[in-house]
């Protein structure tokens, strides 16, 4: 009896612990920690990483397209930009080739850090505990 | 092009900036569109016989240097070299630049979306109307000069707008835009406006109106077919309307023409009024949407009417095609497309055609 209690027990616990996927993970829209941005809405992300021209508190925001972890993009697609990536890319393609500005694209996560850093209007995405973990940056919107 | 020379130089240009793009302030986006294409017709005559299978690339170069922006796009075929595009760009203030260069004509849709990058066009061929100028295509595609382009959202909503000025085609046997590498024979004033609306910004979900002008001088007098008169000009003056609704599946797009073309020699001037018009579904099947059907139905029904239309034996005044798009990998495709085609110098027949594309880099 006391093995089927400890089996029941074990059961509703493993049950009770939150499984994360990677469509459960949260994404964090962040700038530098001296940007004048406040804050941004999913519309809004989407609108901009689709290369729309979006202005918040007086700046026009720089989407840059954070490549350097394969989670956080895929988690970005699916829960903002709601296409797979190579319809996204496509669809940059073609903004591109109308003459359209296509964001810009970092493999190499010192290196986008490093853009954020510099640019006052430029925005990125990471996972959101990447987001809280990185010194220097502030999150704007959690998605 | 009869300027081969400049043309390379133009090709080694580009590859220089495609060398440097990898880094440093010419880091921009370089993509090339490699394309081979077989055509099979029931009927042949030397023209058509000629564009049985032709290899292209299309170069394309675009960067931005603070509120500057440049863009150049140089086609290499077998049977042409042109440089398309080259275009410098200035941003006067967030979703609103001015260009200087020679450019698309946004009075046709398809134009400005497709152009010469054929991966990025779902179907092999193009509708006939929005052909290019040396492909019997009656509106100019390509104009020199400048153009505003706008864009500002309202809402969830975008309303865009294009505006341009300046130098439009001659005509000999076909339209000949200003060629910026061979810079003799220059055109008359072309100008267009076009309108667009998204109902979510962002979204390719688009719809609008568009209106253009073109003086057109032709090269030496000819006679008009319908009236019998010599003439030497052609004035053209073009309202459009335009649609494109694509959701996971579904794509469709389509665009109308009114078409006024007042044709005048040596104390005469006749007035043609017609329209034209195409409308072009796709489907993609499955959950990969690798695969696509697709459909297009065209047709100008008072072509033959027109003195100006005439004038271009090869344009197809009805036109219907069905094909299959097939993607390999999500940057390159393979198509297969079957047409009936009707030309204005009524020679009419069935065709089949094969293209690979793709876009580099991978």
């Amino acid at each position: 009896m006391k093995y089927i209690i400890a089996i029941l027990f074990a059961a509703c616990v493993l049950l009770a612990t939150p499984v994360v996927h990677a469509e459960e993970q949260l994404v964090a829209v962040v700038v530098n920690a001296e940007s004048g941005i406040t804050t941004i809405s999913a519309k809004q992300v989407r609108r901009a990483y689709l290369g729309a021209s979006i202005v918040l508190n007086g700046i026009e925001i720089k989407p840059l397209l954070n490549e350097t972890n394969k989670l956080a993009s895929e988690v970005f697609m699916q829960r903002v930009m709601f296409m797979s990536a190579e319809a996204y890319e496509r669809q940059l393609i073609s903004r591109s080739f109308q003459g359209g500005i296509r964001p810009k694209v970092y493999e190499d996560l010192p290196e986008l850090l490093s853009a954020l850093h510099k640019d006052n209007a430029a925005i990125t995405f990471m996972l959101y505990q990447t987001a809280v973990d990185t010194p220097g940056i502030r999150i704007i919107g959690r998605l | 092009m009869k300027d081969f020379g400049a043309s390379y130089a133009a090709i080694r240009t580009l590859i220089i900036l495609f060398a440097a793009s990898t880094g440093s302030v010419w880091a921009g986006d370089f993509l090339i569109f490699p394309s081979i294409t077989s055509v099979h017709q029931s009927q042949q005559d030397t023209e058509l016989a000629a564009k049985e299978f032709v290899p292209a690339a299309d170069f394309f170069y675009t960067n931005d240097f603070n509120q500057t922006r440049f863009l150049a796009e140089f086609l290499k075929s077998s049977q042409e070299a042109e440089l398309e595009r080259m275009q410098v760009g200035w941003r006067i203030m967030p979703g609103k630049t001015a260009w200087i260069g020679r450019f698309h004509n946004p009075l046709s849709f398809w134009n400005t979306q497709m152009h010469h990058g054929e991966f990025l066009q779902t179907s092999l061929s193009r509708p006939t109307v929005s052909n290019y100028e040396d492909e019997h295509g009656p509106l100019p595609a390509h104009i020199t000069g400048l153009m505003i382009e706008s864009s500002r959202t309202a809402g969830d909503s975008e309303i865009n707008y294009t505006a341009d000025l300046g130098v439009g085609p001659t005509f000999d046997t076909t339209l000949q835009p200003f060629d910026l590498l061979d810079p003799h024979n220059p055109g008359n004033l072309a100008a267009s406006v076009r309108l667009g609306y998204h109902p979510e910004a962002g979204n390719p979900n688009q719809y609008g109106v568009a209106i253009g002008y073109a003086d057109i001088p032709f090269t030496s007098t000819v006679t008009d077919p319908v009236s019998n008169l010599p003439v030497d000009e052609v004035e053209q003056a073009v309202l459009s309307a335009f649609l494109n609704i694509e959701s996971d599946k579904f794509h469709l797009i389509g665009e109308l023409f009114i078409l006024d073309n007042a044709v005048s020699g040596t104390g005469n001037s006749t007035k043609y009024t017609t329209f034209s018009a195409y409308l072009q579904g796709e489907y993609r099947l499955g959950e990969s949407a690798r695969t696509t059907l697709y459909g297009r139905i065209e047709s100008t029904p008072d072509a033959a009417k027109d003195g100006y239309l005439s004038l271009l034996p090869e344009f197809s005044p009805h036109q219907g095609v069905v094909g299959i798009r097939y993607d390999l990998t999500p940057k390159q495709a393979l198509k297969l497309e079957a047409g009936k085609t009707t030309r204005q110098d009524s020679l009419e027949f069935n065709s089949i055609s094969a293209q690979w594309s793709m876009v580099l880099p991978l």
